[in-house]
Order: structure tokens, then C-alpha cells, then sequence
């Protein structure tokens, strides 16, 4: 049993064979793994602060915090700070930054939260001032009440035990307040004389200082509030994230569009003439182009309008026209406006064999000048203002949607010309174009997103025109058929 | 720490558990991937692959039946799953890197060679030949395994063992 033993042989050796792998296996499982734990990570971490940038710009424009505030305003918020946290009554005196002794006063009564009465001693002066830190002085608008504060160096001790006997706020809070005071402090002890004149110029010029300091002091605290603000929300449950986002998700999008637009119609008739409506017509591709907005009711619905430049043009195949010596009205299409110099045109349809032509009208061609042979072409240009809606069938990367909707139409162009071996005569305006027209729209449309905020779009639409003209010769049903094609950019 | 402890930190995808546990059994499947690879470099990889997908599936583990069982038949089928995509037919008759240095006793000297003959065999006849000879699938379960017939499963492991014998042979090892 040849087979067997070869079996064997490999299976008794290396059936349970086992190898300890090199270290370098282990370390790149590791790699991967850590790799894998940051892919997880990281999208939270993206949508937390996508979520954190859009309420720090909330916040910023609606400005709960009234960060925006003018410098006095913030002056005066300090000075009720500093009540709050001295315990003291809060100022009603919203003339308080007009006065800047009392703003002085103010800072200075910050001090008495200083439990260092090392600190006091060595600045026997400032203390002096300190003492202007009774309620009393500061309810005072009077410079000479602070004069008298300055001089008063009795009050010292009085001014200590007050602080002592103050409500014991967060000694930190206390502590932190006054440490980013006493540079503002520290500079008003510096102009310590000019204090005891008081200039006014001078005085101005340390309260810069106190509001430059304030001001610091003050963001810091904002930042804090917000930081917990955003922590608060962090931990908020994920349906409130999901709605956030959601109602953060753009509904706007806007974006130019062009599209060729094939115009033809239905029916044998000819908006001109009804000699014409036994002619062959044949439709042109024009261009269409413009601006288009879209809101998003729903996910998967849309509105969208626009405004578009778009070209209708068909041509009327064989006709024959010449120049007849005057002008004669006979021969004048009722429904074209002739321009001037086309007056004397005529323009008819080219007969249908030669038997048919008339002697006459040969000889009166030959009379006149060589008729020439061409074709007729109406041109109409529009303003078209869509009002559709968009539904969304399939809403992927690649998405499909259906579109219906109606069109209101412009008139700003009309022309109708004579095109003949490569030369184009005008003949006039068609004077049967109303000037509003309604089309109703039918189309499919395809997206491809590039980035959440820009997509491709490409939509084949249907345009049944309603009352283009106002009077046809037999039946005359024109449509547009486009395909638009452009780049939405979601905001 | 127990083995049921040790998947259970692994399910939660606990660092040091996941070390453990392949501290553990890195050497069974790395034995696994040598003898299914073509070498020692594509047996890393097979092996590092292994683990990627044990620690992704971990949570499907219910703790019913062998654990060692399981991430074996995980490794095989990863395994399997590369070699499957490429052309199988290959003649691969080269020489596919070092000869795996396997420490072993003076009188298991041949392991080493003997491994070395299985990686040199094409891809389909080596899978054939160790999901058949190593690990007692059968055919049936074979050809499902690597998407053919039966009949091919069983002229795989035919020529695998041809080619095996007559490179025994050339050593002059008798196996009648």
C-alpha cells in the first residue's frame, strides 16, 4: 500500500508540525489592530467636532454670551463680579464706566478678598485705597468720596476685618480673581501719586489697563463655560447627535446647468402660414443654460426653480422666396412682422413638382429676380423659470430621481429668417409667439456625488409646450426635449 | 486566566488577551499556514491574515465545541481563500524562497525537507493534498471547499502524491 505509507509518512511528520512564527508577525497583527481601533475612532471623533464647529459658529452668531458687547458693557459686567464675589450688593449704576474714579475704586476693592496681610502691610498706600472698599465709597460717584478713601490711612484694619468677615466664597475663585488683579493693582499703586492727584488724563490711562485685563479675564471664563458646554453635549445620546446632524444635513444646493435642447412638434401645421403646413419641418438643437436651486423638503423630495436662457428653433424645409419689385401686403405672411427691409419678400412654399407650378408665378419669379430656394427658420428665445419637484428613486452615491414640474417661459427673443445656400436673410418677428408660454415638464435625472456637497447631474427632461403660439395653422404641438447637464454645490 | 476568560477579554477587544491568545496558538497555526503556503514569507502573511479575521470573528465564538478546532478551520479557510483566486494549475516548479529552517532532533531531520517538498507542490495539488492527507476532509467537502468536482479533487491528490514520491525517490527514500 504504496499510497498509504506516503500518507503516513507525511502525516506522521508534519500532521501536528508546528513552528513559533518570527516576533515581526506578532508585531504587524498589532499594527493592523491598532490601525482597525483608530478607523473605528476616528468618524466619532469627526462628527463630535463637526458637531462642536457648528455650535461654536451658532453660538457665535446668536452670541449667548454676549461676547460681542462693547467694552463698557464689560466693564460693567466686572464690576458685578466682583460684587457677586465680595458678597456686596450688585450696582445699578450704568453710569459707572463714565465715571472712571469709580471704575478705579472698583478694581482696587478687589483687594479686600486678599487674605495676605503681608501683601497689605507692604503697600500701606494701596491699602489706604483699599479701604475705599467700603460699600459706602463705592456707591459714591464723588471723586472727592475717593479722595477722602486715599487719605483716610485709618481704615486699614477696619477694611481687613471686613474681608475677614466676608461670606467664604471658593477660596480658589477668590484667589484666581485676584491674582489677574493685582497687575492691573500693581499698575495703579505704580501711578499711585497720580492717583492722589488725579489727572484725569492719567487715571484714563490705568483703567485701560484694569479693562485690558478684565477683557483677558473674562474670555477665559467664557471659555470655560463653553468647553463645559460642549462636554455636556457630548455626552448627550446618540438620537440627539443623529438629529443634530440631521438637521444640519445642507438643503441647499445650487448650480449652473447647460443642456442642448432638441425643439420639435407634433402635427402637421405651421405656426407661420398654412401655406407652409404642408412642409416638411425639422427641429434644431439649441443651447440651454442657467442657474438652478433646489431646497430639500425631505430626504428623498426636492424643489427646485431656476432661471434658464433657452433657444427654440425649428425650420420650415422647401421654401422658395424672392424679392418682388414693391412691397405688396398681399404677399405678406399675416403672421410675421416684417422688418423693414424684408417687406418686399416673398416667400412661398416651394410648389410640389413642376407640373404644379403655375405659369404665372414662374413668370412673375422670372419678372422679378430668381427665386431662391431654401428654408424657413423660426427662432424663439426665452427666459424659462422652472418649478419642479424631485424624488429621489434611488439615493446612493449614484442616484436616480424623477422630476415633474412646470415651466414658465419668457419671450425675449423672436426672429424669423431666411436661410438659403448658406446665407441668411431676416424677414421679421413671428407676431402669433405669446409672450408668457407654460410647458409641462417630465424628466429622469442621474446624480453621481462627488463630495457630500457637490454632485454631478445629468436629466434627460420632456418639455410639452402649452401655448406657445397663439394661432397655428392645423396642428402645430411643439416639445422640447433636453438633456441638462451640471454641478450642484450643497450649502 | 482561562481560556473561556481569555476569548471573552479578546471579544472586547482587550490589547494584552489578544497577545495572549496568540501567544498561545501562534505556533499551531503557523504550522497550519507553512504546510498550505508556498513559503515561509506567504505563510506569514497567511498567518497574520488568520489572526485579523479570528479577532474580527472572536464574537462569533459560542464557546460550543473546540476553540482550537475553530480558529484552525479559520486559518485553513483563509488560507484556501487566497490560493483560490489564483490559477491553481500553475506549474510552479520554482523555487519559492529558503527552505523553511525547522529546529528540529537529528533524526527528524527530513521535517524540514518534507515540508519543503509539500510547499513546492502547485497550489491546488498542496491544498488538495493537505486538506486530504493532513486534516481528513473529504473529497466531497474538497472540491467544495476549493470549487471543483470530486474527480478533480481526487486526480489533484493523485498527482500531488506522484510528484511527492518521485521527489522521495530521488533522496532514495523507499516508501514501499
Amino acid at each position: 500500500m504504496e499510497k498509504n505509507n506516503l500518507d503516513n509518512l507525511f502525516r506522521d511528520k508534519l500532521k501536528d508540525f508546528k513552528e513559533v512564527p518570527d516576533e515581526g508577525v506578532w508585531k504587524s497583527i498589532e499594527a493592523s489592530l491598532e490601525k482597525k481601533d483608530k478607523r473605528r475612532v476616528v468618524p466619532i471623533w469627526w462628527k463630535l467636532g463637526g458637531i462642536a464647529a457648528l455650535l461654536a459658529v451658532l453660538f457665535y452668531v446668536i452670541n449667548p454670551f454676549s461676547a460681542d458687547k462693547s467694552i463698557e458693557e464689560t466693564i460693567i459686567t466686572d464690576i458685578r463680579d466682583d460684587q457677586t464675589i465680595d458678597g456686596k450688593d450688585v450696582f445699578e449704576n450704568n453710569e459707572l464706566p463714565a465715571n472712571i474714579k469709580n471704575d478705579n475704586t472698583t478694581e482696587v476693592t478687589s483687594i479686600n478678598t486678599e487674605e495676605n496681610e503681608a501683601y497689605i502691610e507692604e503697600k500701606e498706600k494701596a491699602s489706604a485705597i483699599k479701604s475705599s472698599g467700603n460699600v459706602k465709597f463705592l456707591n459714591s460717584n464723588s471723586y472727592e468720596n475717593q479722595n477722602q478713601a486715599v487719605v483716610n490711612n485709618n481704615k486699614i484694619d477696619n477694611s481687613k476685618n471686613k474681608a475677614e468677615d466676608k461670606p467664604k466664597f471658593s477660596t480658589q475663585q477668590i484667589n484666581e480673581t485676584v491674582e489677574s488683579k493685582r497687575n492691573a493693582v500693581a499698575e495703579i499703586t505704580n501711578k499711585k501719586p497720580v492717583i492722589e492727584n488725579t489727572t484725569n488724563t492719567d487715571l484714563f490711562k490705568s483703567q485701560e489697563q484694569v479693562v485690558e485685563s478684565n477683557v483677558t479675564q473674562k474670555e477665559e471664563v467664557e471659555d470655560e463655560i463653553k468647553i463645559s458646554i460642549f462636554d455636556a453635549i457630548a455626552e448627550q445620546n446618540q438620537d440627539e447627535e443623529k438629529e443634530i446632524t440631521e438637521k444640519s444635513e445642507s438643503r441647499w444646493a445650487m448650480g449652473p446647468s447647460v443642456a442642448p435642447v432638441y425643439f420639435d412638434a407634433q402635427g402637421q401645421g405651421s405656426p407661420i402660414h398654412s401655406n407652409f403646413a404642408s412642409n416638411t419641418k425639422s427641429g434644431n438643437v439649441n443651447l440651454s443654460y442657467g442657474l438652478q436651486v433646489s431646497y430639500g423638503v425631505s430626504k428623498r423630495l426636492s424643489i427646485r426653480t431656476g432661471v434658464h436662457k433657452v433657444d427654440f428653433g425649428y425650420d420650415t424645409n422647401d421654401v422658395v422666396f424672392s424679392s418682388s419689385l414693391q412691397a405688396s401686403t398681399n404677399d405678406l405672411i399675416d403672421n410675421i412682422s416684417y422688418s423693414q427691409a424684408s417687406r418686399n419678400l416673398v416667400v412661398e412654399s416651394k410648389p410640389r413638382s413642376d407640373a404644379a407650378a403655375s405659369d404665372v408665378t414662374s413668370s412673375e419669379f422670372n419678372a422679378t429676380s430668381p427665386a431662391l430656394e431654401g428654408r424657413m427658420v423660426q427662432q424663439m428665445g426665452y427666459l424659462e423659470v422652472p418649478f419642479e419637484l424631485n424624488y429621489a428613486l434611488v439615493d446612493k452615491k449614484l442616484g436616480i430621481n424623477v422630476i415633474g414640474g412646470v415651466s414658465s417661459l419668457f419671450l425675449v427673443d423672436n426672429s424669423v429668417s431666411l436661410e438659403s445656400e448658406g446665407l441668411v436673410t431676416e424677414m421679421g418677428q413671428a407676431n402669433n409667439l405669446n409672450d408668457v408660454n407654460f410647458s409641462t415638464n417630465i424628466g429622469l435625472g442621474f446624480n453621481y456625488e462627488f463630495s457630500p456637497k457637490v454632485q454631478l447631474n445629468l436629466e434627460p427632461v420632456f418639455k410639452y409646450q402649452l401655448n406657445t403660439f397663439s394661432d397655428t395653422a392645423g396642428l402645430f404641438r411643439p416639445y422640447t426635449i433636453g438633456v441638462y447637464s451640471g454641478v450642484s454645490f450643497k450649502f | 486566566m482561562s481560556l473561556e476568560e481569555l476569548i471573552d477579554n479578546c471579544k472586547k477587544g482587550r490589547r494584552k488577551a489578544q497577545e495572549e491568545l496568540y501567544r498561545k496558538y501562534s505556533n499551531v497555526l503557523f504550522g497550519i499556514c507553512l504546510k498550505y503556503s508556498r513559503n515561509k514569507t506567504e505563510a506569514e502573511d497567511n498567518l497574520h491574515d488568520s489572526f485579523m479575521t479570528i479577532y474580527d470573528k472572536i464574537g462569533q465564538f459560542n464557546h460550543k465545541g473546540s476553540f482550537e478546532g475553530w480558529i484552525k478551520r479559520i486559518t485553513v479557510n483563509t488560507v484556501l481563500q487566497k490560493y483560490r483566486k489564483q490559477k491553481h494549475l500553475d506549474v510552479v516548479t520554482e523555487n519559492y524562497g529558503e527552505i523553511i529552517d525547522v529546529e528540529v532532533q537529528e533524526t527528524n531531520i527530513s521535517l524540514s525537507r518534507l515540508l519543503a517538498y509539500i510547499q513546492e507542490l502547485p497550489n491546488k495539488y498542496r491544498l488538495t493534498f493537505n486538506l486530504y492527507v493532513m486534516d481528513g476532509y473529504s473529497h466531497k467537502e474538497i472540491s467544495e471547499l476549493l470549487g471543483t468536482s470530486t474527480g478533480t479533487s481526487k486526480s489533484n491528490l493523485a498527482r500531488a502524491r506522484m510528484i511527492l514520491k518521485e521527489k522521495l525517490e530521488k533522496e532514495n527514500i523507499n516508501i514501499a
